[in-house]
């Protein structure tokens, strides 16, 4: 316990100061870290401890960022209030979907947030006069000092701290255990008073916020959005994260996180076979290690 | 293509059309042949998903490696018959391989493992070959020509139609028919139909699965890759082929009824006569259509017009 | 008479045609201890879930303490006193033995809504005292799933014991377990029940185990109930040796 508690003293004053050594590039890079991580962690909510697997998460990751984006672009917003309407958008989004998903099994669940999140693609990606189509929208800065390299890092180390810090309350709560209960055994669960629905779908609107407030906030780093945040390609994201770090583990998503980018930004460095690499490494994962990071290291330390 | 934008709705809808029979006839046999295509493609996701539960991510970047390969073999200037029987024989025939060869290396020992993992190694074989083709054929878009008989017009219907397009009806008919005769008339198709229904059964009944399944995944993926080595005439054989007819294929099945067969075919019919009016009608609505129709029918009855409640 | 607690009147149900209930009438009377029974197929389980607001019935009324809760969801007839436990023993494998009694309590409290507060230190002792009941010795931090099949049996009986039950259905509570364990498992319950002045319906295979405890049984036939009474009753009942009993005892 003392030693869990010495590492996660280390990882935050290595956080803390990682704009101190780090450059533009790396800081960008950490900003980067910080924001998937959140993300993963809010598709494991729905994955890891609601047994629910939305195909289409990405979804409320680019709505939150266009949000955001057409709030401070089009209507002349300031980008901080832009940034705490976002995740109530994408809330309201998902819970809207959630009404029609979480009383559907597996697959299907699956494949209506699939669709909806293609339908909102589609949307996104036609309608110009408002999203900017195929070239996204770009010119979406926060001015003054939150607004820098630094400012932003800082800015998403403290929000993303805390959304963690309320995810982790959340599960250990009754709440949260109720919903794993849900996802253990859902007739079970109803037969001692859980109302299954609706435990899903509460928490269907919490991941649907968190992943719009990374996504809002990674729109922020990169002063632009783009469709391709919204294209289905992108919600496979989180859950190779997720998977890569250990999906039966608080943590697990967040290490997978951060693996994730820290390897995406190296190897793209050397070659533009990314993508193939990932593809490889996916499923070596799936095959040889499909506790994930986590979980591999939890074996090793019980020999 | 139009962008959304107009100021009021008449702008969005065009509807002087409606009375034109021409124009009916034209835009109905052009949904025709956008629906054997279509058909073709999500014939092979829906059998696959019906026998292994499997939502198969890749297929439609199987159908774009059909399309590479049926292009690598007839070529840009290949205007002989043969040479485009063979490219479409090749292609169904080599996606069917590789189909085969993942089912047996990879998919096969995640059966058992969570619903996670199975949509994992289709998306990352998706990755992978989306990068395979750029290593091999590089980033340009190539186009095929349309084979020597099919390359002019005809006259069907009362309209003017391209031979490509007539002809591309007259596969996806016999294809349908030819899997049909599988699926009901032969040993292979009750065992198919069975594993769709109960998998336990299966089992019990001491069939050998894995080599049902191998057999599915395969013929699945080929029916995707003959779909790619047909469109090699009609479509730019690029490395962003596959998106869109993945999502397309999606669309199908999900509005027939994932695993059910005439659902599938109800599907791409209904999918192809969309795309092919909703472009005339409110051309900037047009894409959003298949996802419109795929999201409320999931909404409200979610096993599809011809599946059953699970 | 006082009003039954439970009343089932006329119940039907049928699945693609076949009448899997078709016109169940009982009443079970306060503090009793009821058995159902039948041969496989009868609709055992059927009426089971159409009592505890698992299924819709397509006709015909439950009526629980003079309230009608047909077709009532099953988590709001865990709040009116009722609870049930599964033939497939059904506990949470991902939970701690304490975990599971614990959601339960927590359910019965009201405060599932909590997203902040931990659960681990709630309810503890009252948690403690469940399991004590059903003599349940393992560790109450070890993981349900690593519970043998018998204190499987034992958990899911503390945890659907929560909310205070008035009426409690157990669907083959001693299913899998050895013959000599069975009379003692259903003794537990029965000492339990008269303990808390709790009525309790319960299918079983097992006749020994039925002629043991019931203080009354239905005999389920068809989807109709088509004897019931007292344990010595139903055994002379010619119409019950025909249908079911005759070559069970």
């Amino acid at each position: 316990m003392n030693a869990r508690l010495l590492l996660a003293g280390a990882v935050a004053v290595a956080l803390l100061a990682t704009p101190l050594f780090a450059g533009p590039f790396w800081v960008f890079v950490a900003i980067e870290v910080v924001v998937f991580a959140l993300y993963a962690a809010s598709f494991n909510l729905l994955f890891g401890f609601g047994g629910m697997l939305p195909f289409g998460h990405a979804a409320f990751f680019g709505l939150g960022a266009y949000s955001l984006a057409v709030l401070v672009k089009k209507a002349a917003w300031h980008a901080l209030l832009a940034l705490a309407v976002a995740p109530v958008v994408c809330a309201l989004a998902a819970a809207l979907v959630a009404f029609f998903c979480v009383r559907l099994t597996g697959i299907y669940l699956g494949m209506l947030s699939f669709s909806f999140q293609m339908l909102l693609y589609t949307v996104v990606y036609k309608w110009y006069s408002l999203t900017g189509g195929d070239d996204g929208l770009s010119g979406v800065r926060l001015e003054g000092a939150l607004g820098t390299a630094n400012g932003l890092y800082y800015l998403s180390l403290v929000l993303v701290a805390a959304m963690l810090g309320f995810l982790w309350l959340l599960v250990g709560s009754p709440f949260g255990k109720a919903l794993q209960a849900a996802k253990s055994n859902p007739q079970k669960s109803a037969a001692i008073g859980v109302h299954v629905a609706l435990h899903r779908a509460i928490a269907f609107a919490i991941a649907g916020a968190l992943a719009g407030l990374a996504g809002a906030l990674f729109a922020l780093a990169n002063q632009s959005v783009f469709p391709g945040w919204l294209n289905w390609t992108a919600s496979a994201v989180p859950i190779v994260m997720t998977v890569l770090g250990g999906m039966h583990s608080f943590v697990g998503p967040v290490i997978g996180a951060a693996v994730y980018v820290v390897l995406q930004t190296v190897l793209t460095g050397y070659t533009e076979y990314w993508a193939l690499i990932l593809g490889v490494l996916v499923i070596a994962i799936v095959m040889l290690m499909p506790e994930g990071i986590v979980g591999w290291f939890a074996r090793g330390r019980r020999g | 293509m139009r962008r959304i934008g107009a100021k009021n709705a008449m702008e969005l809808f065009y509807l002087d059309w409606i009375t034109n029979p021409t124009v009916l006839a034209r835009q109905f046999l052009a949904g025709l042949s956008n629906g054997a295509l279509l058909f073709l493609v999500g014939a092979g996701l829906s059998l696959i998903f019906g026998v292994s539960r499997i939502i198969n991510f890749a297929h439609g970047a199987i159908y774009m490696l059909g399309a590479y390969f049926g292009w690598t073999v007839v070529g840009a200037a290949s205007k002989s018959p043969l040479t485009f029987a063979a490219a479409v024989v090749f292609s169904a025939a080599a996606t069917f391989v590789a189909g085969a060869v993942f089912e047996m290396l990879v998919l096969r020992r995640i059966y058992r493992s969570d619903a996670a993992f199975q949509l994992l190694v289709t998306f990352a074989l998706v990755l992978v070959l989306g990068d395979a083709v750029r290593l091999i054929w590089g980033r340009e878009e190539n186009s095929g020509s349309l084979p020597a008989g099919l390359d002019g017009p005809l006259r069907i219907l009362g309209v003017v139609m391209p031979s490509y397009r007539v002809f591309l009806i007259v596969v996806g008919a016999l294809v349908c028919l030819a899997l049909w005769a599988l699926l009901y008339r032969t040993r292979l198709g009750v065992l198919i139909r069975a594993a769709t229904v109960d998998r336990e059964m299966l089992k019990a009944l001491g069939v050998r699965t894995d080599r049902l399944f191998t057999l599915v995944f395969g013929l699945g993926c080929g029916l995707a890759g003959l779909a790619g080595g047909l469109s090699v005439p009609i479509v730019a054989v690029g490395p962003g082929l596959h998106s869109q007819v993945l999502i397309e294929a999606f669309a199908v099945v999900v509005i027939g009824g994932m695993g059910s067969f005439p659902g599938t075919l109800v599907g791409a019919f209904l999918l192809g006569q969309a795309n092919a009016f909703g472009v005339l009608a409110a051309p900037s609505l047009a894409v959003v259509l298949p996802f419109l129709v795929m999201t409320l029918v999931l909404m409200f009855r979610p096993w599809g017009l011809f599946g059953k409640p699970e | 008479m006082a009003e039954p607690i439970l009343r089932a009147a006329d119940l039907r149900k049928s699945f693609g045609g076949l009448a899997a209930a078709n016109g169940v009438s009982f009443a079970v009377e306060r503090a009793e201890f009821r058995a159902i029974i039948g041969p496989n197929g009868a609709g055992k389980s059927t009426l089971f879930n159409l009592l505890t607001g698992f299924l819709r019935p397509d006709a015909g009324r439950v009526i629980l303490e003079g309230r009608d809760v047909t077709a009532t969801p099953p988590h709001r007839l865990f709040r009116q006193g009722v609870s049930r436990t599964f033939q497939i023993t059904s506990i949470f494998t991902n939970l701690s033995v304490m975990e599971n009694v614990q959601i339960a309590l927590l359910s019965h409290r009201a405060r599932l809504y909590r997203l902040l507060r931990p659960a681990a230190p709630q309810l503890r002792e009252e948690a403690r005292a469940l399991l004590e009941l059903v003599g349940l010795r393992a560790g109450p931090g070890l993981a349900a799933s690593a519970l043998s099949h018998g204190d499987r049996k034992k958990l899911e009986l503390a945890v659907s014991l929560a909310n205070q039950p008035r009426v409690l259905f157990l669907d083959e509570p001693t299913a899998g377990m050895a013959a000599n364990e069975r009379l003692e498992a259903i003794r537990l319950v029965r000492r339990i029940a008269d303990e808390r002045e709790l009525t309790v319906v319960f299918t079983e295979h097992d006749m020994q185990v039925v002629f043991a405890v019931a203080d009354r049984i239905s005999v389920l036939h068809q989807g109709s109930i088509i004897a019931e009474g007292r344990p010595e009753e139903v055994r002379r009942s010619a119409d019950v040796q025909r249908v079911y009993l005759g070559g069970v005892i």
